[in-house]
C-alpha cells in the first residue's frame, strides 16, 4: 500500500503539473481532467488554485453540470453570459463540478444522467471556437474509466489528466504486489476466461477471476498475492452492484480474502477486508440475517484493530457497531459505541469521524425525543463539518437540526435550517438531498397552511427525485402533493397524484405507503361519492395493513368501510367493521379513534330506532373525548345525545346537552356546529311554545350560517323563522322569510326542501287561487321526489281544501282518493282514514245538496 | 537565455502545441505541414471517378489528421469546379442524437444554406417552399415561431441548426415528421441541388465530417440498418466513419456494396515496417519521421528540444499527429514544472528524462481504464500482429488508440508505444 507521503508528494506534483497547464493555457481553450475521489481534498484544492490564480490577477469561476440537461458546453455557455471577464477574453479559468452526481443513485435508472453527459461531450468545433480559457473539469475515478471510452472525442481533446489522493493502480501494481510474482505473458496468455452459463461475463471481473485460477495453479491456496486477489475481485463485483447475485459474489470474495488474510496473519489488511464485509452486508439490510453478519464483521474486525493498535480501525468499527445497535433501535448500546468512537476519533484527531459520529448521536437521541440533546450534539457536529469543510455532512447535520425543530413545533427556525441546508446540496450538487429537503420544506410550508408554496417546493422535489430515479421519495412527495390539493379542495387533482404514487410504491414494495394511498384515494372517492370504488380502495388498503401489522391503518381502514357501509344502507355489517375497529383502536390504545368509532356506532344504533343502546355509546364515546381533551368530539357528541333525548321527549334533558354542547362550538370556534345546535334549541323552544325565545336562537343560527355561507342551514332557519311568524299570526313576515328560503333550497337544489316550502307559502296565502298554486307546485316536487308521505299530507291536508273552497268538487275528491291511496299500508294509516273521512264528508254534503 | 523568456517560450509553446484541428486560414498558415498527400489525391481521384450520384466512404484513426486534411479536400475540390458544402455534423446535431434522418435534414439544411451563402440564383419561390416544407411538422408545435421569424425575414437556417442542435425537441419533431416520408426528404435535397446544378453548372459536392465521432454502435445502427436512405439523394457525398467499423466485416461490406467503391483511408504513418516492428535495431523509416518533425518544430522552437529526444518523442506517436502534438506538449508541462520548482534556472531543454516522465504521466492516463483481459487483448495483439478475434473489447481498444492500425500490402496492428511501455512494465511482454 502506498504511503501517506507518497500520496502527499503524488498530490503535490500533479497539482503543480494543473497549476503550470492553467497558466499555460489562459486565453486559449483546454479540457483539464481532475481525477479526485475525496471531495474534501479536492475542495481544499479548489480552493488552494483559486487562491494562487487570484492572486496572479486571474479570475476563477466554477460552474455546475446541471442534472437535468447535462450538457458541459452548456454549463460553460451559462457562465459565459454571466461573466463579463469571460466575455472580454480576460484571463481566467473555470472549473466544472458535478460531473459524478450523475452517476446513477438507482441502479435500474433507465438512461443515467451520466450517459447523457457523455452524449453531450462529443463536443462541437464550434464550441472549441468559443470558449478561450482552461477548463479543469473534476470527476471520479470511476467516472474517469467510463469516459476514456463512451466519450473518446472529448478523451482524446484532454489536455492533461491530473490525478489526486490515490496512487494510480493498474492491476499490476496494485497494492505493491510484487511485479516478477506475476505471470509471464505466455503463461498468462495460456489461461482464457471462459463463462461456464455463456453469458458475458464483466471482463474486469473475468480478468480477476482468471487471475486468480492462474494463482492458485502455480502458487497454491494460500498466497497473500490470492488475498489481495479476491479483496480486488469483491471491490469488482460491489462496484459492479447491479444485482443481489452481484453484490452476493462480492460478499464471498470477500470473506475468501478475509479467511486468506486471517490464515496468513495479514492483520492490518484485515481490518480494512472486515470492515468492508460488513458495509457489504449493512448495506442491504434486507433480513436480520444481513445485519447480524454485518455486526459479526465489524466485531471481529474491532478485535483486529485493538489489538494492533490501528485505532482509525477501531474508531470505525466502533461507529459502524453503533450504526447497527441504532439500526436495531438498541439505542443505549448505540449510544456507548457511539461514546466510544467519539473518544477515539478526537485522539487521532480525525474531525470528520469525530463529526459523524456526533451527528448520528444526535440522531439517537432524537428518536428517543431527547431534542434539546440531540441539537446540542448536531451543532456540534456543524461546527467540525465547517471545520473540515465537509458540505454534505453539514447539509445533512442542518437537515436534521431542521427535523427536530419542526418536530419541537418551531417551524419558522425549521424553516431557516432547511434552507441553508439546501443551499449546501445546491452548491454541492447533492440532488438527493436537495429533493429530500425541498420536501421537509414543503411539509413546513402545508403545516403554516401555505399551501401554494408548500405545492411549488413539492414540485421541485418531485422533479428531482424524477432525476436521480428515487421513486420512494417520489411517491411520497406525489402523495404529500395529492393530500394538499385535497385540503384545497382539489380532489380529482388529488386523486390523479395519489394514482401516480401507488404504482411507485408497488415499484419499490413499500406496502405500508401503499395501504396509506389506497386509504387516501379511498376517503376522496367516498367523499366524491363513488362509494363503491372507494369500497374497493379501502379493502385493498386494508388487506395490506393487515400483511404488514399495521393495526392502527387497520383500524382506520375499518372504520371508513363502516362509513361507506353504512351509507349504502348496510347496516349490520357497517356495525360489525366498527366493532372490529372498536377493537383494534383499544388494542392499540388509540383512544382518539375509539371515541371516534363508538360515534359512529351510537349514530347507527340511532339510525336503527335504538335509542337507548345509541345513548349509551355516545357516553362511552363522550368520556374518551374528554379524556384525550377532543373538544369538537365532545361537542358533536353532545348534540347527538341532545338529538336522541328530544326524539325521546326528554327535552329539557336534551335542551341541557345542546347548552353545553354549544358552549363547547364556541370554544373551538366551529361555527357550523354553534349554528346546527341554535337551530335546535330554536326548535325545542318552538315546540315549547317559547316562541320568541325560538325565533332570538334562530336569529343567531341565521347570523352564522349566513357568516359561513351554508345555505342549506340558512334555508331551514329561514323556513323555521316564517313557521314562527305565522304562528305568531305574522303572515307578511313569513312570506318574506319563505320566499328568501325558497331562493335558497332552488340555489343548493334540495328539492324537499323547495316543496316543503312551497307548502308552506301556500297555506300561508290568503287568496285560495294563490295557495291551490303553490300547494300544487309542492304537489309536482313531492312526486318527482317520491315522497309519499309528503304526497300524502299535502293532498289530504292542504290541496284539496283549497280546491273545495274554489267550488272545485270533483278535483278534491280525486285528490283525497289518491292522498287514501298514498297513505294505504303505510306508517302513515291516519291520512288515509283522514282522506276517507273528508270524501265521505262531501259525498254527504252532495247529497244534501241534491 | 533569460528566466522569464525561458518561462514564456514553454507556455508559448505549449499553447502552440494545440490539440484540436486546424481549421482557420491562420493556424493552417503557422502549423499546418503538408501531410498525408497521397491520401489526399487519391480521394480526389475517386470523387471525380464516381458517379454524379456516388457515394464515398473516408476512415481514419482518431487524431490522425483527417478533420484537417478534409478541410484542405474541401478547398482544393473547390477550386477544382465542384459546388463543396462541408460540413461537421457535430455543428449540426448534438452528437448523442445522430440518425439517418438528421443527417439528411442536415445536408438539406446545409445545402440551402451555403447556397443562399454564396448567392447561387436560386428561384424564391422554390427556396420559400423548400424552407416551409423544411420547417413544416406533423405537429406544428416548433414550427410556429419559425414561420413568423420567416416572415420576418429572420435568418431561418441559423435557427433551425440551432434548434436542431439544442432542442431534443424539435429533433424528435423532425424525427416524426419525417420517418416515414424520408423519400420526399431525399427529393427536396436533390431538388436543392438541382437548382444549384442549373444555377452554377457544377457538380454538388457534399462532405460530412465527424461522423466518425460518434459512439460506434450508433454508427453501427445508423449505416446498418438506413444505409439506403443514406445513399438516396443523387449528389456526391463523403462520409467519414469510424475505422472500427470497417473492422466489422457485415458494415463494411454493406458500406462497400452500397457506395460500389473501396473505402478509403487515412493511413497512420508507418515508422516501422511490420518485420521490424519490434526490433531494437531498427532504424525508423526517415521520410516519415521527417514530416513529423516538421510538424513538431512548427509548434515547438527547435532550441528548446534535443534533437534525439524529439526523434524518440515522434517514435512515441505511433504515426498518429495528434499523439504527437500530445507527448510534445506533456514535455513542455513537464518543463514549466521544473521551471516552477526551480525558478531561478536559465537553461532548459526536452531531454530523454523530460520525455520520460511525461510519458508516465501519458501512460497512466491510458492505463486508467485497463483491467487484465484488455491487458490480453493488447499483449496478443503485440506479439501476433492482430487479435485472436475481433471482439467488441478490441474495437474498442482500436477506437481508443490503445491500438493501431497500419496497412501497406496487409492490414497489421500494433499496440501503442505509449501503451507497449505498459505491458513491458507488467512482464506483459519482453522488455
Amino acid at each position: 500500500m502506498a504511503s501517506s507521503e507518497d500520496i502527499a508528494q503524488e498530490n503535490q506534483r500533479n497539482y503543480d503539473r494543473l497549476i503550470v497547464a492553467l497558466e499555460a493555457s489562459l486565453g486559449k481553450l483546454d479540457l483539464l481532467l481532475a481525477v479526485c475521489d475525496d471531495r474534501n481534498l479536492q475542495e481544499s484544492l479548489i480552493q488552494r488554485y483559486e487562491a494562487e490564480l487570484k492572486q496572479e490577477g486571474i479570475e476563477h469561476y466554477r460552474v455546475l453540470v446541471r442534472r437535468q440537461e447535462p450538457s458541459l458546453r452548456h454549463a460553460i455557455e451559462q457562465v459565459v453570459q454571466q461573466k463579463n471577464a469571460l466575455q472580454q477574453g480576460l484571463p481566467a479559468v473555470v472549473t466544472v463540478l458535478g460531473v459524478d452526481d450523475l452517476l446513477p443513485l438507482r441502479l435500474d435508472a433507465a438512461r443515467s444522467q451520466l450517459e447523457k453527459l457523455f452524449g453531450y461531450l462529443q463536443w462541437t468545433r464550434e464550441a472549441f471556437r468559443s470558449f478561450q480559457f482552461p477548463v479543469v473539469v473534476w470527476l471520479t475515478q470511476a467516472v474517469l474509466a467510463q469516459l476514456t471510452e463512451k466519450a473518446p472525442d472529448f478523451w482524446s481533446w484532454r489536455g492533461g489528466v491530473f490525478w489526486f489522493g490515490q496512487t494510480k493502480v493498474n492491476f499490476v501494481t496494485a497494492k505493491g504486489w510484487a511485479i516478477n510474482s506475476l505471470p509471464t505473458s505466455a503463461e498468462l496468455l495460456s489461461i482464457r476466461p471462459q463463462s461456464q452459463s455463456g453469458l458475458a461475463i464483466n471482463p474486469e471481473i473475468a480478468g480477476w477471476l482468471h487471475l486468480i485460477e492462474y494463482i492458485q495453479q502455480q502458487q497454491g491456496q494460500d498466497t497473500p498475492l490470492l488475498a489481495g486477489l479476491y479483496e480486488r475481485l469483491g471491490k469488482a463485483y460491489t462496484q459492479l452492484g447491479n444485482t443481489r447475485q452481484d453484490r452476493q459474489f462480492a460478499i464471498q470474495a470477500m470473506k475468501r480474502s478475509i479467511v486468506l488474510k486471517r490464515k496468513l496473519g495479514l492483520e492490518t489488511d484485515l481490518v480494512q477486508s472486515l470492515k468492508q464485509l460488513g458495509d457489504l452486508h449493512f448495506e442491504v439490510k434486507l433480513d436480520s440475517s444481513s445485519v447480524q453478519s454485518a455486526f459479526e464483521a465489524y466485531t471481529e474486525a474491532l478485535e483486529v484493530a485493538q489489538k494492533t493498535g490501528d485505532r482509525l480501525g477501531e474508531a470505525d468499527t466502533l461507529k459502524a457497531i453503533g450504526d447497527v445497535r441504532k439500526f436495531l433501535k438498541q439505542n443505549q448500546e448505540a449510544l456507548c459505541y457511539y461514546d466510544d468512537a467519539l473518544a477515539r476519533y478526537r485522539e487521532i484527531r480525525e474531525r470528520r469521524g469525530e463529526a459523524t459520529t456526533l451527528e448520528a448521536i444526535g440522531d439517537v437521541l432524537q428518536f428517543l425525543k431527547q431534542s434539546q440533546e440531540a441539537l446540542n450534539f448536531y451543532d456540534q457536529a456543524l461546527v467540525l463539518y465547517r471545520q473540515v469543510g465537509d458540505c454534505l455532512g453539514e447539509a445533512n447535520t442542518l437537515k436534521a437540526i431542521g427535523d427536530v425543530l419542526q418536530f419541537l413545533k418551531q417551524s419558522q427556525a425549521a424553516w431557516s435550517r432547511y434552507n441553508q441546508a439546501l443551499a449546501l446540496y445546491c452548491q454541492v450538487g447533492n440532488r438527493l438531498g436537495e429533493a429530500n429537503t425541498l420536501k421537509v420544506i414543503g411539509d413546513v410550508l402545508q403545516f403554516l397552511k401555505q399551501s401554494q408554496d408548500a405545492l411549488s417546493r413539492y414540485n421541485q422535489a418531485l422533479t428531482l427525485y424524477r432525476e436521480v430515479g428515487d421513486r420512494f421519495g417520489e411517491a411520497n412527495t406525489l402523495k404529500a402533493i395529492g393530500d394538499m390539493l385535497q385540503f384545497l379542495d382539489q380532489r380529482n387533482e388529488a386523486l390523479n397524484r395519489y394514482d401516480q404514487a401507488l404504482p411507485l410504491y408497488r415499484e419499490v414494495g413499500d406496502r405500508l405507503g401503499e395501504a396509506n394511498t389506497l386509504q387516501v384515494i379511498g376517503d376522496v372517492l367516498q367523499f366524491l361519492n363513488q362509494r363503491n370504488d372507494a369500497l374497493e380502495h379501502y379493502h385493498q388498503a386494508l388487506a395490506l395493513y393487515r400483511e404488514v401489522g399495521a393495526r392502527l391503518g387497520e383500524a382506520n381502514t375499518l372504520q371508513a368501510i363502516g362509513d361507506v357501509l353504512q351509507f349504502l344502507d348496510q347496516r349490520s355489517e357497517a356495525l360489525n367493521r366498527y366493532d372490529q375497529a372498536l377493537t383494534l383502536y383499544r388494542e392499540v390504545g388509540d383512544r382518539l379513534g375509539e371515541a371516534n368509532t363508538l360515534k359512529a356506532i351510537g349514530d347507527l344504533l340511532q339510525f336503527l330506532d335504538q335509542r337507548h343502546e345509541a345513548l349509551q355509546r355516545y357516553d362511552q364515546a363522550l368520556t374518551l373525548y374528554r379524556e384525550v381533551g377532543a373538544r369538537l368530539g365532545e361537542a358533536n357528541t353532545l348534540q347527538a345525545i341532545g338529538d336522541v333525548l328530544q326524539f325521546l321527549d326528554q327535552r329539557d334533558e336534551a335542551l341541557q346537552r345542546y347548552d353545553q354542547a354549544l358552549s363547547l362550538y364556541r370554544e373551538v370556534g366551529a361555527r357550523l356546529g354553534e349554528a346546527n345546535t341554535l337551530q335546535a334549541i330554536g326548535d325545542i323552544l318552538q315546540f315549547l311554545d317559547q316562541r320568541d325565545e325560538a325565533l332570538q336562537r334562530y336569529d343567531q343560527a341565521l347570523t352564522l350560517y349566513r357568516a359561513i355561507g351554508a345555505h342549506l342551514g340558512e334555508a331551514n332557519t329561514l323556513q323555521a323563522i316564517g313557521d314562527v311568524s305565522q304562528l305568531l299570526n305574522h303572515p307578511d313576515e313569513a312570506l318574506s322569510r319563505y320566499d328568501q328560503a325558497l331562493n335558497l333550497y332552488r340555489e343548493v337544489g334540495d328539492r324537499l326542501g323547495e316543496a316543503n316550502v312551497l307548502q308552506a307559502i301556500g297555506r300561508t296565502q290568503a287568496d285560495a287561487t294563490q295557495r291551490l298554486h303553490h300547494l300544487q307546485q309542492a304537489q309536482v316536487l313531492y312526486e318527482a321526489i317520491g315522497d309519499r308521505y309528503s304526497q300524502s299530507r299535502n293532498l289530504a291536508q292542504f290541496l284539496a281544501d283549497a280546491q273545495l273552497q274554489l267550488g272545485q268538487t270533483g278535483p278534491a275528491l280525486e285528490s283525497l282518493t289518491r292522498a287514501a291511496q298514498l297513505a294505504d299500508g303505510s306508517e302513515y294509516e291516519f291520512f288515509r282514514q283522514d282522506a276517507l273521512a273528508k270524501i265521505q264528508e262531501i259525498r254527504q254534503e252532495q247529497s244534501q245538496l241534491s | 537565455m533569460t528566466k522569464q523568456s525561458l518561462l514564456e517560450r514553454f507556455r508559448r509553446a505549449y499553447r502552440d502545441l494545440e490539440l484540436f484541428p486546424l481549421l482557420t486560414a491562420e493556424e493552417i498558415d503557422a502549423f499546418r505541414v503538408e501531410y498525408g498527400r497521397d491520401t489526399l489525391a487519391k480521394l480526389e481521384q475517386v470523387v471525380d471517378d464516381a458517379e454524379q450520384d456516388g457515394k464515398i466512404i473516408f476512415a481514419g484513426h482518431r487524431g490522425c489528421g483527417k478533420s484537417t486534411l478534409l478541410a484542405r479536400f474541401a478547398k482544393q475540390m473547390m477550386q477544382q469546379g465542384y459546388f463543396v458544402v462541408f460540413f461537421s455534423i457535430a455543428d449540426m446535431v448534438e452528437m448523442s442524437a445522430v440518425d439517418h434522418i438528421n443527417i439528411l435534414y442536415a445536408i438539406a439544411v446545409q445545402l440551402l444554406s451555403k447556397a443562399t451563402e454564396r448567392k447561387i440564383p436560386i428561384p424564391e419561390k422554390t427556396k420559400k417552399e423548400i424552407l416551409t416544407w423544411l420547417i413544416t411538422s406533423r405537429t406544428e408545435t416548433t414550427d410556429r415561431s419559425l414561420t413568423s421569424e420567416m416572415g420576418m425575414g429572420g435568418d431561418v437556417l441559423k435557427l433551425v441548426t440551432a434548434k436542431l442542435k439544442t432542442e431534443s425537441k424539435f429533433r424528435e419533431e423532425i424525427k416524426r415528421t419525417y420517418e416515414r416520408r424520408v423519400s420526399d426528404l431525399v427529393a427536396k435535397v436533390d431538388e436543392i441541388a438541382q437548382c444549384v446544378r442549373d444555377a452554377t453548372q457544377k457538380d454538388v459536392l457534399v462532405v460530412i465530417d465527424d461522423l466518425d465521432k460518434l459512439d460506434w454502435k450508433l454508427v453501427e445502427e445508423i449505416y446498418k440498418n438506413n444505409i439506403n436512405a443514406l445513399f438516396q439523394p443523387k449528389l456526391r457525398i463523403v462520409f467519414t466513419i469510424p475505422i472500427s467499423v470497417i473492422r466489422d466485416i457485415e458494415l463494411r461490406t454493406i458500406l462497400q456494396t452500397a457506395s460500389g467503391s473501396p473505402i478509403q483511408q487515412m493511413e497512420v504513418a508507418k515508422f516501422f515496417s511490420k518485420a521490424d516492428r519490434h526490433n531494437p535495431e531498427a532504424v525508423p523509416l526517415q521520410s516519415k519521421v521527417e514530416v513529423f518533425l516538421e510538424v513538431l518544430q512548427k509548434r515547438l522552437p527547435e532550441d528548446l528540444i534535443e534533437l534525439e529526444t524529439a526523434r524518440k518523442m515522434v517514435v512515441y506517436s505511433g504515426g498518429v499527429i495528434r499523439e504527437l502534438v500530445r507527448i510534445a506538449r506533456a514535455s513542455c508541462s513537464q518543463c514549466l514544472l521544473l521551471i516552477r520548482q526551480n525558478p531561478d534556472q536559465t537553461e532548459l531543454q526536452i531531454n530523454d528524462e523530460i520525455l520520460q516522465q511525461a510519458l508516465r504521466d501519458l501512460r497512466n492516463d491510458f492505463a486508467s481504464s485497463l483491467g487484465a483481459s484488455r491487458y490480453q487483448i493488447l499483449t496478443t495483439t503485440y506479439q501476433e500482429g492482430k487479435p485472436a478475434d475481433l471482439t467488441d473489447e478490441f474495437l474498442l481498444l482500436l477506437h481508443g488508440l490503445y491500438i493501431l492500425e497500419y496497412r501497406n500490402d496487409e492490414v497489421w496492428y500494433d499496440v501503442h508505444p505509449i501503451v507497449v511501455e505498459l505491458l513491458k512494465r507488467a512482464n506483459l511482454v519482453p522488455s
